[in-house]
């Protein structure tokens, strides 16, 4: 069975066809969830409530890269999180200072901006050196970043996912990538193994 | 270095030329700026290393599957109560903007007064015996029944005209006939000028001997009381508005308890009737309307947390 057909039968509520819609698309609604939001379990739920949403509201897809549209419910399920989290901010726990036994009142002690040395895992490195500039991105930056260049959608999915013109992904896509070319580059130290493969990707 | 020699849509190009989306245009336009700008060519190297990069982020392996169950999307079922809440509070709000409507539009208040007339109507229907002790500068209507004249000491022999000058006039010549409507006779000493009167004329000499001046001033002053004026003998004359008298000889220079006349104390407590009634009318509209909105605001408030 097509996907066409899934979904028609989806439509038509067919639940079985829609959680077949769901294991094929779940790793990637997942993966946007938790670049968006950086933490698996606010991911996790983001997830699950992108997809009882897009079962709730299938009447209104009209068509298209279904893929774009479950990223497009996705990303608004982002987008609320992401507000909720602004309106009600959690204060981190803050750290004593060892010398005067006071607290820090800073909580820039959470940001690691310097990658630990000690961690030998290149990989988990580049995770780290990933997951920290793209946190460092507005919210609209990331989503469409994330989209086209971890994810491989092309630009019209990503416009239909996000509902903004052609133009805007453009020039937030090139400017996302321009702040994470310069973030990256404080990481070439720790993951000269994926700058070598970037070289080798310019020269080919 | 480079960021700063390119501009944002140079950088705009380069990206989605890397990407191949740009029209053949565009494509050749960059294509000519590659090969003679080694900016542009270090620029969109660094836009392709990053990408490389990008697409080598691990991809996370999903905690669980996210299948649905029946359970998941069965339809919120709304409490019947949240529309009832909505209906109500539209209908709360209309009755509060008639309130409103009852006192700001004139054909509105017309009916909604008409218990506030009934009550001033009330008030002038007050026994005119108390109307005198209200206010001396209260002159009733010309059309008014018949008020009645308190005489000093007992009847006349004959009408006395003219006693206390032009009753309320202010500025009459004091010939006015004690019995003509409107008429206010005072007291007996043109001095005294109770009725405002410039001058009275004494037309026929009068039959009864005047009281002494000193036992005037504290009965105006205290203004005659309902048992007082029961006792003094009284004539029915054409004519309206409040006829000063004395009191009978026996009751001159005392002092009376000031009591207030039943009639008297009823009108009072009417006269702040019509003036509260809007008031509250005010009050009601205002607090439907704090209703109105509360259940409005609590019934979407509740439908949202529900389907949440």
């Amino acid at each position: 069975m097509d996907e066409a057909e899934l979904i028609h039968q989806a439509t038509q509520g067919n639940l079985d066809a829609f959680n077949r819609l769901v294991l094929t698309y779940q790793e990637m609604a997942f993966n946007l969830a938790f670049r968006m939001l950086n933490d698996d379990a606010a991911a996790e739920d983001a997830t699950q409530t992108a997809f009882i949403s897009a079962y709730r509201n299938l009447r209104a897809y009209r068509g298209g890269s279904f893929r774009a549209w479950v990223m497009r419910m996705v990303t608004n399920t982002c987008y609320d999180e992401l507000r909720r989290r602004h309106r009600r901010p959690t204060v981190p726990l803050e750290p004593v200072n060892v010398e005067d036994e006071e607290e820090i009142e800073n909580p820039s002690w959470l940001a690691d901006d310097s990658p630990s040395p000690e961690d030998q895992v290149e990989s988990k490195e580049l995770e780290k050196a990933i997951s920290h500039c793209i946190q460092g991105l507005p919210e609209d930056f990331r989503a469409v970043v994330v989209m086209v260049d971890v994810q491989g959608l092309d630009y019209a999915e990503v416009s239909d996912a996000m509902g903004k013109p052609l133009g805007t992904i453009k020039s937030r896509l090139a400017r996302a990538r321009g702040r994470l070319r310069d973030c990256l580059a404080g990481f070439r130290e720790l993951i000269p193994s994926f700058f070598r493969l970037g070289e080798e990707v310019i020269s080919s | 270095m480079i960021k700063g020699q390119l501009s944002s849509k140079d950088w705009e190009l380069l990206s989605s030329y890397m990407d191949g989306e740009l029209n053949p245009r565009d494509k050749a336009r960059v294509e000519a700026r590659l090969s003679a700008r080694p900016e542009f060519q270090e620029a969109l190297d660094g836009l392709r290393r990053t990408k490389a990069i990008l697409r080598k982020a691990p991809i996370r392996k999903v905690p669980r599957n996210f299948t649905l169950r029946a359970a998941d999307v069965q339809p919120v079922k709304t409490p019947r109560w949240i529309p009832t809440m909505q209906w109500s509070s539209a209908a709360v709000a209309l009755v509060a903007v008639f309130l409103f409507a009852s006192q700001l539009v004139p054909g509105f208040r017309g009916l909604a007064t008409t218990t506030s007339e009934k009550a001033v109507d009330s008030e002038m229907g007050a026994p005119e015996v108390a109307q005198p002790a209200q206010s001396l500068a209260a002159v009733p209507a010309a059309d008014q029944a018949t008020p009645e004249v308190i005489y000093w000491g007992g009847p006349p022999a004959q009408q006395a005209n003219g006693l206390g000058g032009m009753g309320g006039g202010g500025g009459g010549d004091g010939s006015v006939d004690c019995g003509s409507p409107g008429a206010m006779c005072g007291g007996a000493d043109p001095k005294l000028e109770v009725g405002g009167g410039a001058e009275s004329v004494l037309t026929t000499p009068m039959p009864f001997p005047q009281p002494p001046i000193p036992n005037m001033l504290p009965d105006l002053q205290t203004q005659p009381t309902e048992p007082a004026r029961s006792a003094i003998a009284a004539e029915p004359v054409t004519g309206s508005g409040p006829i000063l008298g004395v009191r009978p000889d026996a009751d001159q220079g005392a002092v009376l308890p000031e009591t207030i006349a039943p009639a008297e104390s009823s009108a009072v407590s009417d006269e702040a009737e019509p003036r509260s009634t809007g008031q509250l009318l005010l009050i009601a509209a205002s607090v439907l309307l704090a209703l109105a909105a509360g259940l409005m605001i609590a019934a979407i408030l509740l439908k949202r947390k529900l389907l949440r």
